[in-house]
């Protein structure tokens, strides 16, 4: 199983010339390849890091790779196309401006259009505007990510910042004032490359165990604080049916979105026939509003690979990869660095504590595709190929990575193992509230004084999330709506406060709690604008591998604007609930299934908000229909 | 596969376990319309109109890659059905751009089909993502990106069926569409132009530049055999107004299943060329035979009449016969014609001129592989069929570039190794794109495979893998084999070939140890003067593992041309009648003597070469060709060309004037393969009926009815009704054709032998018994070829093909495309003795050898070893023949087209 398990019948009979690389960047390149070519699963990577080389992606680097690797150029080029990260010419400088719903509630759509007519009516500042997916920190929420400076061989790095309207304006001032200089004007200088995701402490202790200790992600302190030793005791004392019984019992259930009991999907990963089996970690925390799975990676890494290795141990496998967001920068290097430690300390590779279990975990890097958080398309991308979904059945459970049984679980689940397994199944479930089992982080975004990651018991009331947890909503506005699960869920009225965040009770109001993120909506913000935006997210990250949604996301965006005018609102409302059916009962993955709901929640629930833009009315003065244009 | 019982629409339904629903309902009758699907892809479940209803289930799901399951309803008509169907096509004819010509050369459009079923509406805004354009950059096949509905076929046919990887869908949700990489021109990307991708597009975004848009209801659809490779692919002809406008591969052909290449799918042009003849010629009197530099062959010619042209024929060889006696007359058929015509012309050669002086060109491609494999095996044919491809665990391809001379089978060997269904070995000295993908690839020094093949002998025998019991049991002469084999180490191997010990070793070791192993061997191995040796060696491997007489397990020589199996078995030979028995065979000649009706000349004839040889000493006098055109393809062309100018008569039954009709002193303008009903039979013994596509123009008439009509002015009357009537005398004389019957010639042909009217044909030669009884070893020691390269003539010359052209480009040099796509000779030449000349890619250069010199273009390349140069033979411009060496493998009599001494130098 090499790079990728595509093997090419297009190869160049003569390798093709390197001759125009300068020594150095053929050096690196070669370098690259030698490094990468037989490890598994790694193509991917492998195009970040030689990205790296030049900023960009030139042909003549995937053609070497191509002859090197046997695999079709035509591939690399539909990779490079395919994902965000990926880019085919040099990068010109940016601002890259998160405009998701966590963000848009704070504001970011005033930033984006401060800066953009600033910029406009000046390019020579020579600085573009690019609105980038879901940074992960919302709680920093409208979030920018600038260039250090403006030197070219810094292009790569970057610091993710909260960009305020007010800092915008002075942006915008200082653009049009002329001066080079910008982020001198950063009200406070940002240090250190973690940035968001930030963790409000609860009393629970579960997959969030460790993250009140400071240092929690260097090897010592996480054994000083019994790291390892449950994954020592399960290798030494406990069957594989054991712990997948325990997981069983202690109803977890999968924290990615799906919600799929954990010890359910373990035991057909166990009872699959093959005996080459594989676990992938899914860190490709994208959902927009989901910022959970950061402060883990970054900060207990370690907790990661334990759970992972139990995991491992229990399904019977011995290979593994966590496919890591390409942005989460920090993530990356605190993961390579853990799983180096894990090797040598013996919890990674041959005979594990001492066991025969042995395990090799491979940290694997994603590109940019909100898509790949499906799990069978991030299957496809670690095999190098667009992250497009497969059709299910078979599952991965049967039919994963490289056709083989294949446990794909997230990361919140697998760090949640651990506790579990210490203190028993029953102590878990007792944990959960209104007939739930368990806990979960909920990450709670939007107009609340308090944002942040907060690990509280499944089942606990919106209201008390929200309102408890994350302080009254902010500026004094009232709270207009309030949405669960991400873009994928749905905009949910005041009156549905009371509504326990647990799947079922969310899934029969149209909503969904998904990866558990909570983004509360105040006054200030127009619920169609927000709708509208969820719209062209999905439309933008439509992977292609089903008509329904490729064509009809983009179709949909196109009926919103029915809605604004008397004549044809029912007539579009119609439309869009007859396209959201075709969306749900058609679509390939989740993606296209549930692309509709955010629009389909806000006729549902928020009548009035629609009526309102009908009678050229904006409530909250951001659609240029009410007195205030944004 | 067990069966299960479902309800579909209310109704009962019982499938094989693993049944689709998509092929449960289309069984039956129930339609469901599809755009991404095709029966001949795996089913992507990708433009979801499939969809259906399943009780329970939840969502609707895409009946193309759901599985039925016992007991579940389903529903393909609900209301939910309808309402996803009926807005996916709407999405989809929203896209669609309203100024596009919708669909394929006659105007077929699935998609638009269906809107109109469907009584579809433009519902929706578009995207505005979809990109347009149209890309004409490649000759033959272009793409309109407007019509790109994103279905992926394309690209799943590019992949699964050509195995080219040259297309994908790139680009995300709307804006995904069809490209190469970097969007390169195809050819540039890699694309062979076999035209899959076309064959399964569903709204004609990609598209035959090159063919007329046609209204379907003028147009006729024949179904017909390709003209050109032996592969055999059965082609579906679209003639509007008697022109061929586009071709597709048929489905029912069992050699191809819908594939073609390059020349099948795009080299049609040539039938209606202006350069047909169209009248007989002769030639104007007191011309010399060699035609000055620069002169329009045309004006050495006076057009006649039939019956003049015929007349002159007639007297001149009779003439010719009373002077100097039959064996004074050379005949040359062609593998180019049908059995029927060359039943015919062999016939007309032994019963009505009296001599057995005929021969075609199997003497230059496979004569090694007839006679050794009818010493080792008593056949010398393929035993299998490569529709066993796909079964063989391996696949050991011996000195033959199988992409480029024989690509639909590439493609079905492709698709096995992509499968991972198959290990390949490739012995090549070149880089094929087959060796890239190899297992172990050999790279025996020119001519010194015969020492490898020894080698593999040594290897299984010292390592004690052979087939005692099949040995034992099936063979003979196997000790005088083991002990010819001592001096043949892997160490003494690597001296005489360069391979390593280790590739023989792990290339033996493969073979032997395979439990169905399939052997291919083209012209690399018998274009040698030890051609017959090394077949032998190829057939001693194979009887040491016992490697024969089972499925996708045996010894298959591919046949190049599109007849030239067919050719050989009805006689167009010096010492074979018709079905391989022999002239010298008393019985055998007084059988025939009787139904022909004349005394049968009893000793063998002259061969190809021998022909030009004993032209060239004198002793042959007249020469009739039916479509052979050895001044080009024979070797060492200034020698042919001042044999032939030595001939008294001269007459050429052809196409066109080629360079041999040139020196004719008549030509008979005959009909093209699109004008002819009658058999071929393909590389894997399987005869085909083919249908006309096309009248002959103006006065051209069919080969064999030609002869009929000379033979009865030379006082042998042949008359038959019409070509069935030779088919069934064929059949009736032949014993290995008894069963060939036009009636029983359905779409699948029969594969001979077929021993009586009603037998089913051999798929399988050799199974239980050797056509000879036991198999016999045969010692053979390795000889080096004929002229090595020297201090004078340092570089080893090498000749082949290349895809896009065929043979001496009668035919595919008047195909604007495909001489757009393979424009010139090109030298290939290894970096590493390009260098030293300073040639590079694109410089002209000059190769001489001690026969020659013609000029070319370079392409520096590793494709070519060290050492070594390659040039295609098909361009009279740069004719490699000029170059070649005619020294004859002794027993077959081939020449040695694959190894001779040049040098090069740059022309300019």
């Amino acid at each position: 199983m090499r790079c990728s398990q595509i093997h090419s019948f297009n190869i160049p009979v003569t390798p093709p010339d390197l001759s125009a690389l300068s020594g150095e960047e053929k050096a690196r390149l070669l370098r690259l390849v030698e490094r990468w070519q037989n490890e598994p699963a790694a193509l991917l990577t492998m195009i970040l890091e030689i990205q790296e080389i030049w900023g960009y992606l030139p042909e003549r680097a995937f053609e070497y790779v191509a002859s090197a690797l046997k695999v079709p150029l035509v591939d690399l080029f539909a990779i490079r196309e395919f994902y965000d990260l990926l880019h085919g010419a040099p990068v010109p400088a940016r601002i890259g401006l998160c405009t998701n719903t966590p963000c848009a509630v704070r504001g970011g759509g005033r930033v984006a259009k401060l800066l953009s007519e600033a910029l406009a009516k000046h390019p020579d500042v020579g600085l573009h505007l690019e609105e980038l997916p879901c940074q992960g920190c919302c709680d920093l929420a409208p979030v920018a990510v600038l260039p250090v400076d403006r030197r070219p061989e810094t292009r790569d790095r970057s610091v993710t910042v909260r960009l305020t309207t007010r800092t915008a304006s002075r942006f915008a001032r200082a653009i049009e004032g002329g001066e080079s200089d910008l982020f001198s004007r950063l009200k406070s200088p940002v240090s250190g490359p973690s940035t968001g995701g930030r963790v409000r402490l609860t009393p629970t202790r579960v997959a969030y165990r460790n993250l009140h200790r400071p240092e929690a992600h260097r090897l010592d302190v996480f054994r000083a604080h019994g790291g390892y030793a449950t994954l020592e005791r399960v290798l030494r004392t406990s069957s594989p049916e054991d712990v997948i019984a325990a997981i069983t019992d202690s109803g977890l259930l999968g924290a990615g979105g799906a919600g799929f009991p954990t010890g359910r999907k373990w035991g057909a990963v166990r009872k699959a026939p093959g005996d080459q089996k594989f676990i992938v970690v899914n860190a490709d925390e994208g959902e927009p509003g989901t910022f959970k799975d950061r402060p883990i990676l970054e900060r207990d890494p370690h907790l990661l690979i334990e759970g992972a290795a139990i995991a491992a141990y229990a399904v019977g496998t011995t290979q593994g990869f966590i496919y890591l967001r390409g942005e989460y920068r920090l993530a990356r290097e605190r993961l390579d660095c853990a799983l180096a430690e894990a090797r040598g300390a013996g919890f990674l590779g041959g005979r594990i504590a001492g066991t025969p279990f042995s395990l090799e975990l491979h940290l694997r890097l994603g590109a940019g595709s909100y898509a790949a958080g499906d799990e069978t398309a991030m299957l496809e991308s670690l095999e190098g190929r667009p992250a497009l979904p497969r059709v299910k059945p078979p599952y991965p459970s049967d039919h994963g990575l490289f056709g083989r049984p294949t446990l794909v679980n997230n990361v919140e689940t697998l760090a949640a193992v651990p506790a579990i397994l210490e203190r028993g199944p029953a102590w878990y479930r007792g944990l959960g509230r209104n007939g739930s089992a368990g806990v979960k982080v909920y990450c709670l975004s939007g107009d609340v004084t308090r944002p942040g990651n907060y690990e509280l018991p499944r089942g606990l009331t919106a209201r008390e999330l929200i309102f408890t947890h994350g302080g009254s909503a902010r500026r004094k506005t009232p709270l207009k709506a309030f949405l669960v699960g991400g873009a994928s869920g749905g905009f949910l009225p005041p009156g549905e406060l009371d509504i326990p965040l647990e799947i079922a009770s969310l899934r029969a109001k149209g909503a969904d709690l998904g990866s558990g993120a909570v983004v509360v909506v105040g006054a200030q913000s127009c619920l169609l604008y927000l709708a509208r935006r969820e719209t062209r997210f999905f439309a933008k990250e439509s992977c292609g591998a089903c008509d329904p949604c490729r064509l009809g996301t983009p179709a949909l965006l196109g009926e919103l604007d029915g809605l604004l005018d008397v004549r044809t609102r029912a007539r579009a409302e119609a439309r869009i609930q007859e396209l959201g059916a075709v969306l749900a009962d058609s679509s390939r993955c989740g993606l296209g299934q549930v692309a509709a709901n955010p629009v389909l929640s806000v006729l549902r629930h928020f009548p009035d908000e629609i009526a309102a833009h009908t009678a050229g009315r904006c409530p909250a003065g951001v659609c240029g229909r009410g007195p205030r244009r944004a | 596969m067990p069966e299960i019982i479902f309800s579909m629409n209310g109704m009962p339904t019982t499938v094989s376990q693993g049944t689709t629903l998509l092929e449960a309902a289309r069984s039956r009758g129930i339609e469901v319309p599809t755009l991404c699907y095709d029966p001949r892809l795996t089913p992507s479940g990708k433009c979801r109109l499939c969809v259906v209803e399943v009780e329970g289930w939840g969502r609707l799901l895409p009946a193309c890659v759901t599985p039925g399951e016992a007991g579940i309803h389903v529903w393909t008509d609900s209301e939910r059905v309808h309402r996803s169907r009926r807005v996916i096509l709407e999405l989809h004819w929203s896209e669609y751009p309203e100024e596009a010509q919708a669909g394929d050369v006659l105007g077929r459009c699935e998609l638009t089909t269906l809107t109109e079923t469907y009584r579809i509406a433009r519902a929706w805004t578009p995207s505005g993502l979809r990109p347009r354009g149209r890309d004409h950059r490649h000759p033959l096949i272009g793409i309109d990106l407007g019509k790109c509905i994103g279905c992926g076929r394309c690209e799943q046919a590019c992949r699964e069926i050509a195995v080219c990887d040259v297309l994908a869908m790139v680009g995300r949700g709307a804006a995904a569409h069809v490209a190469t990489a970097f969007d390169r021109e195809m050819k540039a990307a890699g694309c062979v132009a076999c035209g899959a991708c076309v064959s399964v597009c569903p709204t004609g975004a990609l598209f035959d530049i090159q063919s007329p848009r046609v209204p379907e209801a003028e147009v006729r659809a024949t179904r017909t055999i390709c003209p050109y490779c032996g592969v055999g692919c059965a082609m579906n002809v679209y003639t509007h107004r008697d022109r061929i406008v586009w071709v597709t591969g048929s489905e029912d052909g069992p050699a191809n299943r819908g594939s073609l290449c390059v020349k099948g799918r795009y080299g049609f042009e040539y039938a209606t060329h202006p350069d047909r003849l169209t009248t007989p010629l002769i030639r104007r009197e007191g011309l010399s035979r060699v035609l000055p530099e620069g002169v329009d062959p045309r004006g050495l010619f006076r057009e006649a009449t039939w019956d003049e042209a015929l007349d002159l024929v007639a007297s001149r060889l009779r003439t010719l016969i009373a002077r100097y006696g039959s064996n004074a007359l050379g005949i040359l058929g062609s593998a180019k014609c049908t059995n029927e015509d060359n039943y015919v012309l062999q016939r007309f050669a032994r019963a009505a001129l009296g001599t057995n002086n005929i021969d075609h060109c199997a003497r230059l491609c496979h004569s090694s592989s007839v006679s050794a494999m009818g010493l080792a095996f008593g056949h010398g044919a393929m035993t299998n069929a490569p529709q066993e491809i796909p079964e063989a665990d391996v696949i050991f391809i011996l000195g033959h570039n199988t992409s480029e001379n024989h690509p639909v089978i590439a493609g079905a060997i492709k698709r096995t190794v992509r499968a991972k269904a198959a290990r390949l070995i490739v012995m090549d000295p070149r880089r094929t794109e087959l060796s890239l993908l190899a297992d172990v690839h050999l790279r025996p020094g020119g001519g010194t495979d015969l020492a490898v093949l020894n080698g593999l002998a040594y290897v299984i025998l010292e390592e004690e893998l052979a087939n005692e019991r099949f040995i034992r049991e099936r063979t003979e002469g196997f000790e005088a084999f083991r002990s010819s084999l001592v001096e043949y180490t892997p160490g003494r191997v690597k001296e005489l070939s360069g391979v390593s010990p280790e590739d023989l070793r792990r290339a033996a070791r493969l073979y032997a140890t395979a439990p169905s192993a399939m052997m291919f061997h083209g012209m690399g191995m018998t274009q040698h003067t030890t051609g017959t040796d090394k077949v032998l060696a190829i057939c001693n491997l194979a009887m040491l593992m016992g490697h024969i007489g089972r499925p996708a397990t045996g010894v298959n020589p591919l046949r190049g041309q599109n007849n030239v199996q067919g050719a050989s078995d009805v006689g167009v030979l010096p010492d074979v009648f018709p079905g391989y028995r022999t002239v010298t065979d008393d019985a055998v000649r007084a059988e025939l003597e009787q139904r022909w009706g004349r005394r049968l000349p009893q000793a063998p004839g002259l061969t190809v070469v021998e022909m030009v040889n004993a032209a060239s000493h004198g002793s042959l006098k007249g020469m009739v060709l039916m479509g052979e055109n050895p001044m080009v393809s024979d070797p060492d062309l200034n020698h042919v060309r001042e044999a032939l100018s030595l001939l008294e008569f001269m007459v050429s039954q052809e196409i066109f004037l080629t360079e041999t009709a040139a020196m004719a002193d008549v030509v008979l303008p005959a009909s093209s393969h699109f004008e002819k009903d009658g058999t071929t039979t393909n590389t894997e013994r399987r005869v085909q009926w083919q249908t006309p596509v096309l009248p002959p123009p103006g006065q051209a008439r069919r080969d064999w009815a030609i002869l009929c009509d000379l033979s009865t002015r030379l006082g042998y009357p042949m008359v038959f009704a019409d070509t069935a009537a030779v088919t069934r005398t064929i059949a009736h004389e032949t014993p290995i054709y008894r069963g060939i019957l036009p009636e029983r010639l359905g779409p699948a042909g029969i594969q001979w032998p077929s021993w009586t009217p009603d037998h089913p044909g051999t798929p399988l030669l050799h199974r239980t018994r050797f056509t000879r009884g036991l198999g016999k070893f045969h010692p053979v020691s390795f000889r080096p070829a004929a002229e090595l390269p020297d201090s004078e003539y340092p570089l080893l010359l090498n000749t082949g093909r290349v895809l896009e052209q065929w043979h001496t480009r009668s035919m595919t040099g008047r195909i604007p495309g495909l001489n757009l796509l393979a424009p010139e000779a090109l030298l290939e030449i290894h970096p590493g003795d390009a260098s030293p000349l300073g040639i590079e890619t694109g410089r002209r250069v000059a190769v001489s050898s001690r026969r020659g010199t013609v000029v070319a273009r370079a392409v520096v390349t590793e494709r070519t070893p060290p050492g070594s140069v390659f040039l295609s033979f098909h361009f009279a411009e740069a004719a490699a023949n000029v170059l070649t060496n005619a020294a004859l493998d002794p027993s077959s009599r081939i020449p040695e087209y694959k190894v001779c001494a040049v040098r090069v130098t740059p022309a300019d």
